[in-house]
């Protein structure tokens, strides 16, 4: 156990953190809309036009191979710089970018990485169905086999940004007669084929960058399955894999700022019903100091994974703890926000702004990419061996 | 960086948990009758020659030239068995003893040939005295500096301790029982480090109780661990274990290295640390029903030393006023 810097690892966050210095954009990411993309897009491309694209992509496929530590320190900098969210982008880089370096063939990967990285494609999830969320492999939505196309009609939702997307990370039933999790297939869908019709949706917080996605004997080549026909409930739990990983190491040290600010507000207005500051009420400090803690030991369980991977090549059990720790820490601090705020509460603010709009955008935080149920289930099965429950 | 354990640190760890399991289980109190108080006896001088005392002591003092690190870890292991508290008393107090260049003492205290219980402030002017019976003096320790006292010069009145094989004493803090005493955070903060670990000990064995008994016990025709209102709470076990465990390797490392935001990173340790004992203890009994009444039963145990240490360590409150005005990185 040591923490021991390297004068290399020392240097690098110092050339991490003199970029992002001088290129971190200065205009704030649009909440939504074709603004947003052309704002993620543009700072992707930024970063591209850096050497800062991709840092967690092997070198071969045009990204820097990053260890998890320096990831880790790209990370904590680009936090510190208060670097806009990833946004749009998200999906391509750590999702669909990851899948292909693994699963895709030399053409799928020639066509898609480049743009990805450039910024110049952004892409989205469709997974989701009306009735298959958290029992994900029940989809339905089917891809028939006619010659050298599948035939694809059914409906996604909840796919994010879809209706700025260029393409879908698209699961498909292929073989409607195989067991649930072997008739699936993981498919490039481009997103201007005829047949497909995005409807958006509006969210409980405002705004519709979620949506509706209808599929109407949709035509896409057979060249554009990945991994192999069937095989694409294996390829999409590669993806969550990724996703319960370090891909979100940026929102987690992203908090920590967050909790300053409530700090710093607690001590500028008045307590809920009272005259002096609510810092001064000794549950709200109290609570304000436990979520201060909270944020701290979710660092070092990342550190913790850090750490095992750099070891021992993949993350040990606490890895599947840090969403379920850290999607729920974030609703703890926007309700004691709540708390706080007094009668400001019912005032909204703007998107990714403040306190209310957030308390309500992360509801999502423990339903999204597997609930906070379900990742109690992993934890339980796979990591204490517990009985499965049916 | 790294907070994983080293292969040695595991060899350690290993050795050391060896030696609980053998010697001084948490079951050894149900060999106890019913007055009997836990005394150092013929483990001390066993846990001596392990060199337990001077693991983290320098080399010239006659300790293992170990780090705080190592301390941490073995303290996780003897948390797991509501091991001794004269286990603490003895690291500490070598700890000041070297410190204050006090060679008698500290002979003593490697050598195993005087017990060292754990103090902490009652009041403004009275001390608890933990582990008190057979013990000839007392360490205590807050962000000042840190005291060795004589148990002999002190006026001792016997409490009946919640956890009822400890003994326990309220004395008044009378000068002239000081031995040594040491200026400075240094030794407060190992303690604090050994104090949580020992709480992240018992958090990890009351889950692997909790897990085991899922597992065992059967109702409605099928393991109760099958059922979710269960599995989850033990699945929020694993993870205050995780939480909690990961703060204090972290804290001990900071502490280790004096970083400016060791003392952020110790309270938040000790807050995350106290919440998990408890937490999971308390969740433990739940799991175990009925069963876990049974004074004969181990589980009560767990919950009993959870709030010994959280008295040790201070309570959660003063660790959160402290954290919340610390720097952090």
């Amino acid at each position: 156990m040591d923490l021991e810097i390297t004068p290399e690892d020392r240097r690098f966050r110092q050339e991490v953190a003199d970029w992002l210095r001088d290129n971190v954009p200065s205009d704030a990411r649009p909440p939504e809309g074709a603004e947003a993309r052309a704002f993620d897009c543009a700072w992707q491309r930024k970063q591209y036009d850096g050497g800062w694209a991709g840092i967690s992509w092997p070198v071969d496929h045009g990204g820097r191979g990053f260890s998890a530590q320096r990831q880790f320190i790209w990370h904590e900098e680009y936090a510190k710089a208060r670097a806009p969210h990833v946004g749009m982008s998200y999906v391509g880089l750590n999702q669909a970018g990851p899948i292909l370096i693994m699963e895709g063939d030399e053409a799928q990967k020639d066509t898609h990485l480049g743009p990805i990285l450039r910024g110049d494609a952004i892409w989205c999830q469709g997974f989701s169905e009306p009735n298959a969320g958290s029992d994900l492999a029940s989809l339905k939505t089917k891809g028939v086999i006619d010659g050298e196309h599948l035939v694809v009609t059914g409906q996604k939702v909840w796919t994010s940004h879809a209706h700025f997307a260029d393409y879908q990370e698209l699961l498909v039933r292929t073989d409607p007669k195989a067991a649930k999790h072997q008739g699936i297939s993981w498919v490039i869908c481009d997103m201007r084929l005829p047949g497909i019709v995005v409807r958006p949706l509006e969210l409980m917080s405002g705004g519709t960058q979620f949506c509706e996605v209808f599929f109407d004997e949709v035509r896409i080549p057979r060249t554009q399955v990945v991994g192999g026909l069937n095989e694409g409930w294996r390829v999409s739990l590669t993806t969550l894999l990724f996703e319960r990983g370090t891909s979100f190491i940026a929102d987690q040290l992203e908090l920590a700022n967050k909790i300053d600010a409530l700090i710093q507000y607690a001590r500028e207005h008045p307590a809920p019903g009272g005259r002096k500051p609510a810092y001064d009420d000794d549950e709200i400090r109290r609570s304000l100091a436990l979520v201060r803690a909270e944020v701290a030991a979710m660092r070092a369980m990342t550190l913790a994974t850090i750490s095992r991977i750099e070891v021992e090549g993949k993350p040990g059990p606490e890895a599947s703890m840090i969403r379920l720790y850290f999607t729920t820490l974030y609703q703890r601090i926007l309700r004691l926000a709540m708390e706080i705020l007094g009668p400001s509460r019912v005032v909204m603010s703007p998107p990714n702004h403040g306190f209310t709009q957030p308390y309500l955008r992360q509801f999502c935080a423990t339903i999204a990419g597997g609930s906070a149920q379900i990742q109690r289930e992993i934890i339980a099965g796979r990591v204490l061996g517990l009985p499965r429950s049916r | 960086m790294n907070l994983l354990p080293s292969r040695e640190q595991l060899e350690i760890v290993q050795a050391v948990s060896g030696f609980l399991t053998d010697k001084l289980p948490v079951t050894r109190y149900h060999r106890f009758p019913a007055a009997q108080l836990d005394t150092p006896g013929a483990a001390l001088v066993e846990a001596a020659e392990l060199g337990l005392f001077g693991q983290g002591a320098d080399e010239a003092d006659g300790g293992s030239g170990g780090t705080l690190m190592d301390e941490m870890l073995i303290f996780r292991e003897i948390g797991r068995v509501v091991g001794p508290l004269w286990m603490l008393g003895g690291t500490i107090g070598a700890r000041i003893a070297a410190i204050a260049g006090e060679r008698d003492v500290l002979a003593d205290i490697l050598g195993g040939k005087a017990a060292v219980c754990v103090a902490g402030r009652a009041g403004d002017e009275s001390l608890q005295l933990f582990a008190v019976s057979g013990a000839r003096y007392a360490v205590m320790a807050n962000e000042h500096g840190a005291l060795l006292l004589d148990c002999r010069k002190l006026a001792l009145r016997s409490l009946p301790c919640i956890e009822r094989q400890l003994s326990l004493a309220e004395s008044a803090l009378d000068p002239s029982a000081v031995v040594a005493s040491v200026p400075g955070p240094e030794v407060s903060q190992r303690l604090t480090v050994l104090l949580a670990a020992m709480q992240v000990g018992g958090a990890e064995a009351t889950r692997d109780m909790a897990v085991a008994y899922a597992k065992l016990r059967e109702q409605f025709g099928r393991p109760i661990g099958s059922f979710q209102a269960i599995s989850h709470m033990c699945a929020d076990m694993a993870v205050r274990c995780e939480e909690a465990g990961a703060q204090v390797a972290y804290a001990s490392l900071c502490a280790n290295d004096r970083l400016p935001n060791a003392a952020f990173e110790l309270h938040s340790a000790a807050a995350l640390a106290i919440r998990a004992a408890i937490e999971n203890a308390r969740a433990n009994i739940q799991v175990h029903g009925a069963i876990a009444m049974n004074e004969a039963h181990e589980a009560h145990y767990y919950v009993k030393r959870s709030h010994v240490l959280e008295t040790l360590l201070g309570g959660s409150t003063h660790h959160l006023e402290a954290l919340i005005v610390a720097e952090r990185l």
